[in-house]
């Protein structure tokens, strides 16, 4: 700091801080704290109206691992995110590079698309994309059936978890490739043109062009944008959750979110759910711990 | 003739980019187009497979205004979506700031508290926050889900800091010489300049609210008269599932609106983000 410290300019940056310790505090900290407690009780719907809970140990913690459905949860819900983000993120940078070399009539039309895509809130974009896989009234089929001579006539699309997750992805992909797109697509347009015609003048092919210029001008561009997308689909509820409600086998589609709600809300068995619950925290930890490390050698730099 | 190969190969390429371009953008409008018409089609029309309304029906509309409570839903989500936001911005900005521009103890250990927070899925910690609502005997209201905010997000927070460290500290240091306070350096120097950012930052969190299913699912699904949009939708689409043109007449109406705000914000949205990137 400068060299007019006073007393009152060394107190302010924790008065400032009051809320943000306040929101760890009460609204993360305590709430961790009581589900590491409930996670070693026995704790169901009696004891949310007041009956005493006795801990038991590792109890709830050695039932949640020996349960295979947890796993399967895990892994699931890794995969889903790692799949819908690559593909986001992929699909996204390519519309936008496209959208640089189209003529303005057709970027326009591209651009309404995606804003309207984007701005659909998730659970009508699921209400929509699920009639539209529907089983006996759905556009796909239809058009698969009729269009391509496939037989798709009364395809169940969900009842399967392979392409359950298929359905799925498409929906998020769907409705998280608009702000991929556009925000790369704005980053590009602030890359000097003078510099894209130099390389060009000395042969560099369009592949090499995106990765000796374009990604490093956007790397911090493409961190945060990736950043988000993998919270985003790791937390991802809404879709999961109305889809299953069409027509998907829970036990068979659920993804992290929707799980600790089932086990924990849904059946009452907060315990349980608390113990899932500390085990995904102690992953996330693990997570953002590398993140954060990235994170602060690079603005030392 | 090497030109003119160069210049046919130049047409070639630019039809193909435009077509691939036409079809996505085709895919992106599709659902819409078709959930537009379907809502202007008779009970009957929906299960054929036609997909041009003959004749157009305004019945859904008219039925969508009668029967589902339109107004009471939207009154919740523009008091969840509003109080959230303005509540966001007083408690994170400062907290944001003060992580991007001040080094003090344990400012390193508050980070990575927010980052785990901000990772974590909300169902996570919902447990033993449900049983402290029920027992303040809030449940059933969307005050559960406002008043959080009056301490802060830990999304917005992240989100606010990235641009906090855009702005270079010795505009900050200037301001301090002047004779400014943290809080004079803050509000003069620090807002104005990241005043897109902020707005990023209040778009994404109002566009949260309003979309937010799984707390209203949480707290209010017991109650009719707190439901917001999102989760009067779900209701409506559950137990009208296969009244196509009704279902479709009301999801247009719900997201209409959203549509219109957000074509306004979506530029001040995207700037936002690219504020972190290229400048910094």
């Amino acid at each position: 700091m400068s060299t007019l410290v006073n007393r009152r300019a060394r107190f302010t940056p924790y008065m400032l801080l009051i809320p943000a310790t306040a929101v760890l505090l009460v609204v993360i900290g305590w709430p961790l704290i009581q589900l590491f407690i409930i996670s070693f009780q026995e704790f169901g719907r009696a004891q949310v109206f007041g009956a005493p809970a006795p801990f038991i140990g590792f109890e709830n913690y050695t039932k949640v691992l020996g349960d295979p459905a947890f796993w399967n949860v895990m892994v699931r819900s890794i995969l889903f995110c790692l799949v819908n983000v690559v593909v986001t993120m992929v699909g996204g940078t390519l519309i936008a590079l496209l959208m640089t070399k189209v003529n303005r009539f057709f970027r326009l039309l591209l651009s309404v698309g995606l804003l309207l895509a984007w701005a659909m809130p998730a659970l009508t974009a699921t209400i929509v994309w699920g009639w539209m896989f529907d089983t006996s009234y759905g556009v796909v089929n239809y058009a698969l059936t009729n269009f391509f001579g496939l037989d798709f006539h009364a395809h169940s699309w969900l009842i399967n978890p392979l392409s359950f997750f298929f359905v799925a992805t498409v929906i998020v992909v769907w409705g998280a490739i608009p702000f991929v797109a556009f925000t790369v697509y704005a980053g590009l347009t602030q890359i000097p043109d003078e510099v894209m015609e130099a390389a060009q003048l000395d042969g560099a092919r369009s592949t090499q062009r995106f990765r000796l210029i374009v990604f490093p001008y956007l790397k911090s561009i493409f961190l945060v944008v990736t950043i988000l997308q993998v919270i985003w689909d790791l937390r991802v509820f809404t879709q999961i959750y109305a889809l299953q409600g069409i027509g998907g086998i829970r036990e068979q589609t659920s993804t992290l979110g929707v799980y600790i709600y089932q086990v924990a809300l849904g059946s009452g068995e907060y315990g349980i759910g608390g113990a899932i619950a500390v085990i995904t925290v102690f992953f996330m930890m693990a997570i953002s711990l590398y993140y954060v490390r990235q994170s602060l050698k690079e603005e030392q730099l | 003739m090497n030109h003119n190969t160069q210049s046919r190969h130049r047409v070639l390429n630019f039809i193909a980019d435009n077509t691939i371009l036409a079809v996505l953008g085709a895919l992106f409008i599709a659902p819409i187009v078709l959930v537009l018409l379907t809502s202007f089609m008779s009970g009957r029309q929906t299960l054929t497979a036609s997909w041009w309304p003959d004749p157009w029906e305004w019945d859904n509309y008219v039925k969508a205004f009668t029967e589902v409570p339109l107004a009471s839903w939207f009154a919740n989500s523009t008091m969840y979506a509003v109080l959230s936001t303005v509540f966001m911005i007083v408690s994170s900005v400062p907290a944001a700031y003060v992580l991007a521009k001040i080094k003090f103890r344990f400012s390193n250990v508050i980070f990575l508290a927010i980052i785990v927070a901000m990772l974590l899925p909300p169902q996570v910690t919902i447990v033993p926050i449900y049983v402290m609502w029920a027992k303040i005997g809030l449940t059933g209201t969307l005050w559960p889900l406002i008043l959080p905010n009056l301490l802060g997000s830990a999304f917005s927070i992240f989100l606010l800091r990235q641009f906090f460290l855009t702005i270079p500290s010795a505009y900050a240091d200037a301001a301090r010489v002047d004779g400014a306070g943290e809080v004079g350096v803050l509000l003069k120097v620090m807002v104005p300049m990241t005043r897109s950012g902020i707005a990023a930052a209040a778009i994404f969190q109002f566009f949260y609210s309003w979309n937010d299913f799984f707390g209203p699912l949480l707290y209010t699904s017991e109650n009719q008269q707190a439901w917001p949009v999102a989760y009067g939708l779900a209701t409506f689409h559950g137990s009208h599932g296969t009244d196509w043109g009704m279902t479709m007449a009301v999801t247009m109406l719900v997201t209409l609106p959203v549509v219109i705000v957000f074509f306004f914000a979506q530029r001040v949205f995207v700037e936002g983000i690219n504020l972190t990137g290229v400048t910094g």
